[in-house]
């Protein structure tokens, strides 16, 4: 535990010691608001955060890579790796380390959206049971892009392939459900198959978190897939250290 | 390579178990929950609970969704899946509270199958999206054979659906509709023509008159009886529904009378100006039934409205007119419904057109309590016949208002032993010389019974209740609910009254709504200054005019002409006022939006930019230190 927070500590210093750091934050900042008042935030006069929800799944596309593509990349491009491994460090608690470390970085992001709240409030009487609920939703969503993004990172010693790979995978986890890509998968596999990769989008599971209700099935489906991805992650390092 | 040939095969291993650990998941814990919104909005009610508990008959719910069209067709229908996702989860809600007793099955009805064939035998709603014919609705089917169908789930009554799932599963359990009387002059029931006629009457460019939606969404849950104007006596119905009682027959009026005496519950729609009557002039509009009501306890002022400031919408009433507040357009919400009674306890918004004014008289053992009013701020407009303004002009309506400092009540239920307006009986006249007949009846209620009053028709009709979308008719706000709340309520199973108004809730921008309220009220208040000028005005040219004689009459007219100067003078400034006014409201929302998108969209942002900027320059200013520590070393 305490190695895992060590690696942790190192890894978000490192974050905040480069200018990209804020590169993003500005940019992810300056998005979210954007966007959610683009979706006419203003013109529905709901106090709620539902456009701001509605469009976090498709900034989190982009977002998550951005973050997590250099975690095992940069370390393998500059031969860190070794070092790393030459401490009393193993795989599993330098993946989850690492991985906890760009976690905890868009939750600091997702705090920082925190003006909204501030303004529907301001503006109307909202229901924050069910804002505090959309955000712990956006934090598990956003650790599922990242558990992608850093698998990504640790199968190719290129930044910018390590990105490309994870928005295309991401958008594959976000429109699981959409028609077009359920007709195309009907055509091959069985319907309980389908649903069950329907099942698998990261916006349907976050859908009734968003709406105030936390169920089983969705937290169990955040936690597992995260368990799982860190467990692909840890056999790709392992397998690249042995290479 | 050798690793990697170790590699893959774990990570497919990992994929599978992950897979399969999510779906176990899913369907273990589907049923474990909290539901953190205001109210429980996604928890099934009490009373869908009683329903259910009640059920002595296994049940079949059979949810038909065209899965396959749905996602061959346009992306649009993404909107319908995630529907349906929530509709399939609520259903397995039902499902789990039933014990057993509701046995939940998906049906995806392809094109040329039983399931096909079998969705259109239920009547479920068929609709081409391309090349598969799309069905969403439900069919329950109880062991007795008897069925209950859910046409099409529309979206947009996503705030009702739990109310039509559970009043279905009632009435399949129940064996038989509940029936409902209905007694109005109006053509709620349409023309009753086949879809060619209507066709072809509307080549000939006539409009057939279609059945009102609220027609169509009763006959869903109940069986409906019109019931002609020559009827002595009522039929055994449920409930008796009566809708603008315009000029009804003593006979029908006794035969009401009497129903009600025998314990019948009763509910009216009047209105002192309803704008459905097809008469053509707007003073020939209006219907009463006071003979009845004021015997039971309430009376509707004839030719008099509620208005109310605060609950007034805006409508604009021509293309090119500028949009007016109607405060005879009453949208209610809030405290203007009675919280402490079923039939009210839940609503959010319901809209009225040109209401009347109930007034409760005290009788002794019957209680009346008002369901609808306006706000404190409410006034009752006096509308003489002859006078045409206050039926079309907002202006004179906003003019002649004046807040009351009391609620006016536009809805009220009547509960005790009612009195009959007939004690003596009453003569009906002969007709083509036949004798005049003479009726008696019952002079008191048999048992204790409920009548409900609305003063507003118009509040049920389409152009009111309803809006088209996409599939058909929508409901707007919650007229439709208080109408079924009231049938339920007053027709017996109140539990279904409870199982309603899910995922709605309004929460208002209150601040930007506070700014146009404020507004809204400066510019009456101008209006008003304005108003007395011109009319103070006009009186002292109008007593000009009398003074003129041959002496002075070129001296008065010049006169005459500097004071209309002077008037024309001052509309205009009024005008500029007003202008002023409502630049000045736009402008204040306006700032108000613009300083909230800058505060989120640069100021935040820039404070992490400064944060950058400063951590910079303290990392460089340490470097340095470091650096020259080492130098002088």
């Amino acid at each position: 535990m305490h190695t895992i927070a060590a690696v942790m500590k190192r890894e978000l210093k490192a974050y905040f010691s480069t200018p990209v750091a804020y590169v993003l934050l500005f940019v992810f900042l300056f998005f979210a608001s954007f966007l959610t008042f683009r979706g006419r935030y203003f013109e529905v006069r709901q106090a709620d955060l539902r456009i701001f929800f509605d469009m976090l799944p498709m900034l989190f596309i982009f977002l998550a890579p951005a973050i997590g593509m250099r975690l095992w990349s940069e370390e393998r491009k500059t031969g860190t790796i070794e070092l790393l491994f030459s401490m009393p460090v193993t795989v599993k608690q330098a993946v989850i380390g690492k991985y906890l470390a760009a976690w905890i970085f868009i939750g600091v992001a997702l705090l920082l959206t925190f003006p909204l709240v501030i303004t529907t409030n301001y503006l109307g009487n909202p229901d924050n049971f069910v804002i505090f609920t959309g955000y712990l939703g956006a934090f598990l969503l956003s650790g599922c892009y990242l558990v992608i993004s850093i698998f990504c990172s640790s199968i190719t010693s290129s930044q910018v392939i390590s990105f490309i790979v994870s928005v295309m995978v991401c958008s594959i986890f976000v429109f699981a459900d959409y028609p077009s890509m359920l007709n195309v998968l009907q055509t091959f596999l069985p319907a309980a198959m389908v649903e069950a990769v329907e099942n698998m989008s990261f916006v349907v599971h976050f859908e009734s978190i968003r709406r105030g209700v936390l169920e089983f099935r969705d937290i169990s489906f955040y936690l597992l897939f995260i368990t799982g991805w860190i467990a692909a992650t840890c056999l790709m390092i392992n397998e690249r250290r042995e290479a | 390579m050798h690793n990697m040939r170790r590699t893959i095969p774990a990570l497919i291993l990992v994929a599978v178990i992950v897979f399969c650990a999510i779906t176990i998941a899913d369907h273990v814990g589907r049923f474990w929950r909290v539901d953190l919104t205001d109210n429980s909005l996604y928890t099934l009610s009490d009373g869908t609970k009683k329903v259910v508990s009640e059920l002595n008959q296994p049940i079949s719910l059979k949810l038909y969704y065209a899965r396959t069209a749905a996602l061959k067709g346009p992306e649009a229908l993404r909107f319908y899946n995630n529907y349906y996702l929530y509709i399939r989860d609520l259903l397995q809600e039902y499902e789990k509270i039933s014990k057993g007793r509701l046995r939940l099955s998906v049906i995806d009805p392809r094109p040329d199958t039983d399931d096909e064939l079998d969705a259109v035998q239920y009547g479920l709603e068929k609709f081409s999206t391309g090349s598969d014919p799309f069905f969403f609705g439900l069919a329950i089917v109880s062991e007795f054979g008897q069925e209950a169908v859910i046409p099409f789930f529309a979206p947009e009554r996503q705030g009702l659906v739990e109310y039509e799932i559970s009043s279905a599963i009632y009435n399949a359990a129940t064996k038989t509709k509940r029936k409902i009387g209905i007694v109005t002059p109006l053509m709620v029931f349409g023309t009753g023509m086949s879809p060619y006629m209507v066709q072809m009457m509307r080549m000939q460019g006539k409009e057939p008159q279609e059945e009102w939606h609220i027609i169509s969404q009763l006959k869903r849950h109940y069986e409906l009886w019109p019931i002609g104007p020559d009827a002595k006596e009522i039929e055994p119905v449920d409930l008796l529904i009566v809708i603008h009682p315009k000029d009804l027959p003593p006979g029908l009026l006794f035969a009401i009378d009497q129903y009600v005496m025998k314990g019948g519950k009763l509910i009216v729609f009047t209105d002192p100006y309803c704008i459905s009557d097809p008469a053509k002039q707007y003073f020939e509009k209006a219907s009463n039934m006071n003979k009845l009501l004021e015997q039971w306890g309430i009376t509707m002022v004839p030719h008099s409205f509620a208005a109310d400031r605060e609950l007034g919408l805006v409508v604009q009433q021509s293309q090119n007119a500028p949009a007016k507040k109607l405060l005879t357009f009453l949208n209610l919400k809030g405290d203007s419904f009675n919280r402490g009674d079923v039939i009210t306890a839940r609503l959010e918004a319901v809209r009225m057109l040109f209401a009347g004014v109930l007034q409760p008289k005290e009788i002794p053992g019957i209680t009346a309590e008002p369901l609808l009013m306006t706000t404190a701020g409410g006034d009752e407009i006096e509308a003489d016949p002859k006078d045409m303004m206050v039926y079309s002009d907002p202006d004179t309506i906003a003019g002649r208002y004046k807040e009351s400092g009391n609620p006016v009540a536009v809805g009220y239920k009547l509960t005790g032993k009612f009195k009959s307006a007939f004690p003596d009986g009453v003569v009906i006249p002969g007709k083509e010389n036949k004798e005049p007949e003479k009726l008696e009846g019952l002079k008191e209620s048999e048992k204790e019974t409920s009548i409900v009053v609305f003063s507003d028709v118009d509040m049920i009709c389409d152009f009111i209740a309803f809006q088209d979308s996409f599939f058909g008719a929508a409901s707007v706000g919650d007229n439709v609910n208080l109408v079924l709340n009231s049938l339920e309520n007053l027709s017996g199973s109140s539990a279904l009254a409870t199982a309603r108004t899910k995922e709605k809730y309004s929460r208002p921008f209150n601040v930007l709504d506070d700014i146009e309220a404020e507004a809204e009220k400066e510019t009456e208040k101008k209006v008003a200054v304005v108003k007395k000028e011109i009319a103070k005005y006009q009186s002292e040219l109008q007593a000009l005019g009398s003074k003129v004689n041959e002496d002075n009459a070129s001296l008065l007219q010049s006169e005459a002409i500097k004071k209309r100067r002077d008037l024309e003078e001052r509309l205009m400034l009024a005008k500029r006022d007003l202008r002023e006014l409502n630049k000045d409201k736009r402008i204040r929302i306006e700032t108000t939006i613009a300083t909230l998108k800058m505060y989120n969209m640069v100021a935040a942002p820039s404070i992490i930019l400064v944060i950058a900027i400063v951590v910079f320059f303290i990392r460089s200013y340490k470097r340095k230190k470091y650096l020259g520590v080492r130098n002088e070393k």
